[in-house]
């Protein structure tokens, strides 16, 4: 019984791993992903570059004005849910 | 009158056709005498019985218009002469200046009045009265054309920046000859002279020639108001108290004009003392911006070169920890020389610019620069182009440290399409300010950055401030970009010489050395 409940736990623990829900915004069109807390923002960010068919190097990621360094994790970023990064473009300018 | 005019034609010519010998002023002196007569009659019934004072001072006004006499008549006058006829009205003084009035009618030069001795008592008469009554008039007038020439002064005074030494010069002159007048006593004559030397002197640009001469025939046509007003004095026979009376007045004449000089003097003080303090903060500043053209040294040069060099293109130079930038090879190419600035560049330029007032606040202003992204996010997907949700949580305290409210200049580069500018948030003189390297204008950058700065106050702080009244100026007399690539580095120059506070002295000519120091700093991860 207690084997039992424990192994129905366990695998109801798995999909309930913290998720925080992140809004990505690019030029008015936002994506929203739930995504694991503590998992690399890196991955996710490189995902959705694949599905927008976009340069990773190309872009840059901001969460709160700063841009998102490599390796860190939404926790590690302080993300509650709704929190959004932006995308925004790359320029250069000479006149 | 027709009729008339028709005799007299017709008389004209029968005389012409008797030839010269016949003198045609005989014919006309059966007329004008008579009218002459009724005119000095309805005059003196006038004067002498009613409006004696106002009737001479008008005849001896309108005696002043003409030209001063010289002599009496050049050339012996032939014409018959009724002696009887005037000599009722020759016994008063009053009567021989009307009729001097009438005398100095064109119709006269017929020659109608020979007799000489009342000729010259009446000059004696005229002289003595349009003396005083012209000394009178030229003092009034004086006093009136000072004023103008004054005024004159100091409005070039003010729009002439250049010749501010060469005026000052003048003023002096002016000063001196005119407290030599003073001593004298007789500067209301003289003043009207000042004025045409002071015009010499502008017409010469103040050459120290005409300066000397100019006083100098001042000083004679003072000698001359002397003299004449000695002769008025004895010939006009005025009572002492009125002479004394006419001096005094004449002083407060000259009073009036003095206090004006000292003001206007005083003025002139205030405007050259607005030069004095600034030259000695331009020093201090001077000492300051040698700092910005340290020149690299042979290490840092090298180092910047292999940096620069395409064998790092793909490498990793270095990483700013606290924003996460990271600084491959390839963007650091973009200091090299001609070549345009991307905004990675930037941000890690601002970011060390931030560490470096951080690190020296004294020295520099409580600045903060925002990334080259934060304009285009607060402008984009709003209401009338203003977002500030977008960019609340910039700017936290916890973030920063600090709030906006506290700095002296907030710099926000704007990226327009293909182009670097920067906006400028200056809090310490309550202005919003554009700068761009190609002098562009953009209203629209200062007034949303208004907006902006409100809600964020009202966000942060709480405090409703009003930017009603600050000034939305695009800078103009900064340093212009002369070709089609420097204008980031124009950019990021604005901002780090507004930060430390002092002018924009740089040009064109500095920005190679600039890309090579930026890249320096940028290497270094330290701002200077």
């Amino acid at each position: 019984m207690v084997k039992g409940l424990s192994g129905r736990k366990k695998p109801a623990e798995e999909p309930v791993l913290p998720k925080v829900t992140i809004c990505i915004a690019q030029d008015g069109d936002e994506v929203y992903f739930r995504y694991v807390r503590n998992k690399k923002i890196q991955n996710l960010l490189t995902l959705y570059c694949k599905e927008k068919n976009i340069d990773y190097r190309s872009v840059e990621f901001l969460f709160n004005g700063k841009r998102i360094a490599t390796g860190r994790n939404a926790n590690q970023l302080g993300m509650v849910d709704g929190d959004q990064i932006d995308v925004m473009t790359h320029n250069i300018g000479g006149g | 009158m027709g009729a008339f005019t028709n005799n007299r034609k017709r008389r004209d010519d029968y005389y012409k056709s008797l030839g010269p010998p016949i003198d045609q002023s005989y014919g006309n002196i059966a007329k004008k005498p008579k009218l002459s007569i009724f005119t000095n009659q309805n005059q003196n019934q006038n004067t002498v019985e009613h409006h004696r004072p106002a009737s001479s001072n008008s005849v001896v006004a309108r005696i002043s218009q003409y030209p001063e006499r010289k002599s009496g008549f050049g050339r012996e006058v032939h014409a018959p002469v009724r002696n009887s006829r005037f000599g009722k009205f020759s016994s008063s003084a009053k009567n021989t200046e009307t009729a001097a009035s009438s005398e100095e009618s064109p119709s006269d030069k017929m020659g109608r009045f020979g007799f000489h001795f009342l000729l010259r008592k009446f000059k004696k008469a005229k002289d003595a009265a349009v003396g005083s009554l012209r000394y009178v008039s030229h003092g009034k007038q004086k006093g009136k054309e000072v004023i103008e020439i004054d005024s004159e002064d100091d409005k070039q005074d003010n729009v002439s920046d250049d010749s501010g030494v060469d005026e000052a010069e003048i003023v002096e002159d002016y000063n001196g000859s005119k407290s030599r007048g003073g001593r004298r006593g007789v500067e209301k004559l003289r003043e009207p002279n000042v004025r045409t030397v002071e015009k010499e002197l502008r017409s010469f640009d103040s050459s120290v020639v005409t300066d000397v001469s100019g006083i100098a025939k001042v000083d004679d046509e003072e000698k001359n108001g002397l003299m004449q007003f000695d002769q008025v004095e004895v010939d006009s026979g005025v009572p002492y108290y009125k002479r004394l009376l006419d001096g005094s007045k004449k002083r407060d004449i000259r009073l009036a004009s003095l206090s004006f000089d000292i003001e206007v003097n005083h003025k002139r003080r205030r405007w050259f003392d607005l030069f004095r303090p600034q030259e000695k903060e331009e020093n201090i500043k001077k000492n300051v911006a040698e700092e910005c053209f340290v020149p690299l040294t042979e290490e840092d040069a090298k180092k910047v070169n292999s940096a620069l060099s395409n064998s790092n293109r793909r490498k990793v130079l270095v990483t700013h920890q606290s924003s996460n930038i990271d600084i491959v090879g390839e963007k650091l190419q973009c200091l090299k020389p001609r070549a345009w600035l991307n905004d990675e560049v930037i941000n890690l330029y601002f970011e060390l610019l931030k560490e470096r007032e951080k690190r020296e606040p004294q020295k520099f202003l409580k600045c903060h620069f925002f990334n080259t992204f934060f304009y285009k996010k607060v402008c984009s997907f709003g209401k009338g182009g203003y977002n500030f949700q977008s960019v609340r949580r910039w700017t936290s305290q916890r973030k920063l440290g600090y709030s906006l409210l506290e700095c002296d200049k907030i710099f926000v580069p704007i990226h327009k399409e293909v182009h670097w500018c920067l906006a400028v948030i200056n809090k310490r003189d309550h202005k919003f300010q554009y700068l761009d390297s190609l002098k562009g204008v953009d209203t629209q950058v200062t007034s949303v950055l208004a907006r902006y700065f409100v809600d964020e106050i009202k966000d942060k702080c709480g405090k409703c401030i009003d930017v009603d009244s600050w000034e939305h100026e695009a800078v103009m007399n900064l340093p212009e970009q002369e070709n089609g690539f420097d204008c980031g580095m124009f950019m990021i120059k604005y901002a780090d010489f507004y930060s430390r506070d002092i002018g924009l002295r740089f040009s064109q000519e500095h920005m190679p050395y600039f890309r090579l120091r930026t890249a320096n700093e940028i290497l270094k991860l330290r701002a200077e």
